[in-house]
């Protein structure tokens, strides 16, 4: 499964749906969080995508050119950053204490959060450890990346 | 000498009774009125359950600005026209509301945790004094200051008509998230050897300024806006306060709840401000208030007590403190920033008269 694609994200959608009982224990996550995979040159390349969580599901994911006019927030990081999270996460099942979401955006680098005001953005915190949950899932696939 | 006990019953109970004993029932409540008779909430995501959302579309359910009555009658309940006055002091919709309340509350039920049960507390492991001590110092603050919000809804509570039931479940949500906040840093004080610690007269004095604030507004916009606006970006450098799992994970539940309650205080805020009968005079009070507490952030941020623990603690030891400092500066720059931003949303622009400055002074 390559990384980063819709069909990696719909993987880990399909991974979650198989964990729903911790899904519905974490509660509802009314969010809908932009991917942002910056290609190493910069910004303005890369690739993009829409996860809409409902509920105790994400119900939809999608690729997108402008998360940021639909999300509530978007997470911004490096193919580099993206990579290491997942290996990371693939490796230890589950991230390591420096390579939870929430580390990795706290100092807006390598992975930073963007939102149109602040309680978009507080979303993130209101939500985190669903959207943890979520891409922990990425420990049961696997991922193959470009380099 | 024959004596006469006196009935426990008054005269029209006393007829009831007899009635009953007859067969002869009132039955008067199947005749009365029923103005929400036929209506049939309907579940708009049955995976989700039946919400006060759905509740509330089912008979447009939203509350009046100002209800006449004063008791706990339920909104849409037909009401006996001797009801008593509860008393309360909060009648108005703009003196409590927010519009994100019912959601918020939705949330809270879904996202509650235990302290006991959700945390891994058996991979608890021996640490370096300095990081134990450090971990404690925080845990002990923490301890200390969560409980301010559930005493302070708590003490407005009763105070809320309750035709405004959405908000006083929200804050109950929060009375008890705040409980719960006080019983996981307690536990992680006393579950690794560090213990209780100290405890300041200057966060004393804060936490007694919310609690004896005149009036809600006042309060919720210290406790909720600035004080939980505070501790938030605290319980998000929990990440980096970490010292493993358990700790991780109390860091990242606290900092749910605590999203939830700083957005009502901002939402309320903006309520407040968007519908005060005297809009200009809230402004000015609110921005008179937001002067003064201001200056109570430094002395959170200055406090060797309170920062040199987070620095150890976010260097990875008090040999590494200068490079802790690096994130609790990190932490000043952020604060002050959402905090900024939070009172933009509210409609109470602090840019231009905040005396916080944008650059810790470390």
């Amino acid at each position: 499964m390559k990384f980063p694609t819709v069909e990696w994200f719909q993987a880990l959608r399909e991974q979650a749906r198989q964990r729903a009982e911790t899904f519905r224990r974490l509660g509802f996550c009314d969010a809908a969080v932009g991917i942002r995979v910056l290609a190493e040159g910069g910004p303005g390349e890369g690739r993009a995508y829409l996860l809409r969580f409902d509920g105790y599901r994400c119900k939809a994911v999608e690729a997108t050119a402008a998360p940021e006019k639909i999300a509530d927030f978007v997470l911004e990081g490096k193919y580099s950053a993206w990579k290491e999270m997942i290996e990371n996460i693939k490796a230890n099942g589950g991230p390591d204490l420096k390579h939870s979401l929430n580390y990795l955006t706290l100092p807006g680098d390598p992975i930073r959060v963007v939102a149109k005001d602040q309680l978009k953005q507080d979303l993130f915190f209101r939500y985190n450890g669903t959207l943890q949950e979520f891409f922990n899932g990425a420990q049961h696939l696997e991922t193959e990346f470009a380099a | 000498m024959a004596t006469t006990t006196p009935s426990i019953y008054t005269f029209e109970q006393q007829e009831y009774i007899d009635s009953v004993k007859k067969g002869r029932y009132d039955l008067q409540w199947l005749k009365d009125q029923r103005p929400t008779w036929g209506i049939r909430a309907k579940l708009k995501d049955p995976e989700r359950g039946l919400t006060l959302q759905d509740v509330n579309a089912a008979y447009a359910g939203e509350p009046e600005d100002a209800p006449k009555l004063r008791t706990m009658a339920p909104r849409g309940a037909v009401v006996d026209p001797d009801v008593p006055d509860m008393g309360y002091a909060y009648n108005e919709k703009y003196l409590v509301w927010a519009d994100n309340i019912v959601p918020l509350y939705e949330e809270a039920v879904a996202r509650q945790w235990s302290a006991t049960r959700d945390i891994p507390w058996d991979e608890l492991k021996p640490l370096p004094e300095d990081i134990e001590r450090s971990q404690c110092q925080i845990c002990t603050l923490l301890t200390e200051v969560e409980m301010i919000a559930s005493d302070f809804p708590a003490k407005w509570l009763w105070q809320m008509n309750q035709h405004f039931h959405e908000v006083k479940m929200f804050l109950c949500t929060q009375a008890m998230d705040e409980a719960r906040h006080l019983e996981v840093f307690r536990k992680r004080a006393l579950a690794n050897g560090g213990g209780l610690m100290r405890c300041l007269t200057g966060t004393e004095l804060f936490l007694r300024t919310i609690l004896h604030a005149p009036t809600y507004i006042q309060g919720s916009f210290l406790m909720h806006v600035l004080g939980e606006g505070l501790v938030l970006d605290i319980f998000r450098g929990g990440e980096f306060l970490a010292q493993n799992r358990i700790e991780k994970e109390i860091y990242r539940l606290c900092m749910q709840d605590e999203a939830r309650h700083v957005s009502y205080g901002t939402m309320h805020l903006k309520y407040f401000l968007e519908h005060h009968p005297n809009q200009e005079s809230a402004l000015a009070e609110m921005h008179a208030l937001a002067d003064v507490a201001e200056m109570g952030i430094p002395g959170f941020l200055t406090n060797p007590f309170i920062i040199e623990p987070l620095a150890v603690l976010m260097g990875g030891g008090v040999k590494h403190i200068d490079r802790g400092m690096e994130a609790v500066r990190l932490v000043w720059t952020r604060m002050r920033e959402e905090y900024l931003n939070r009172c933009e949303i509210a409609g109470l622009d602090r840019r231009s008269r905040t005396s916080v400055p944008e650059k810790p002074p470390y």
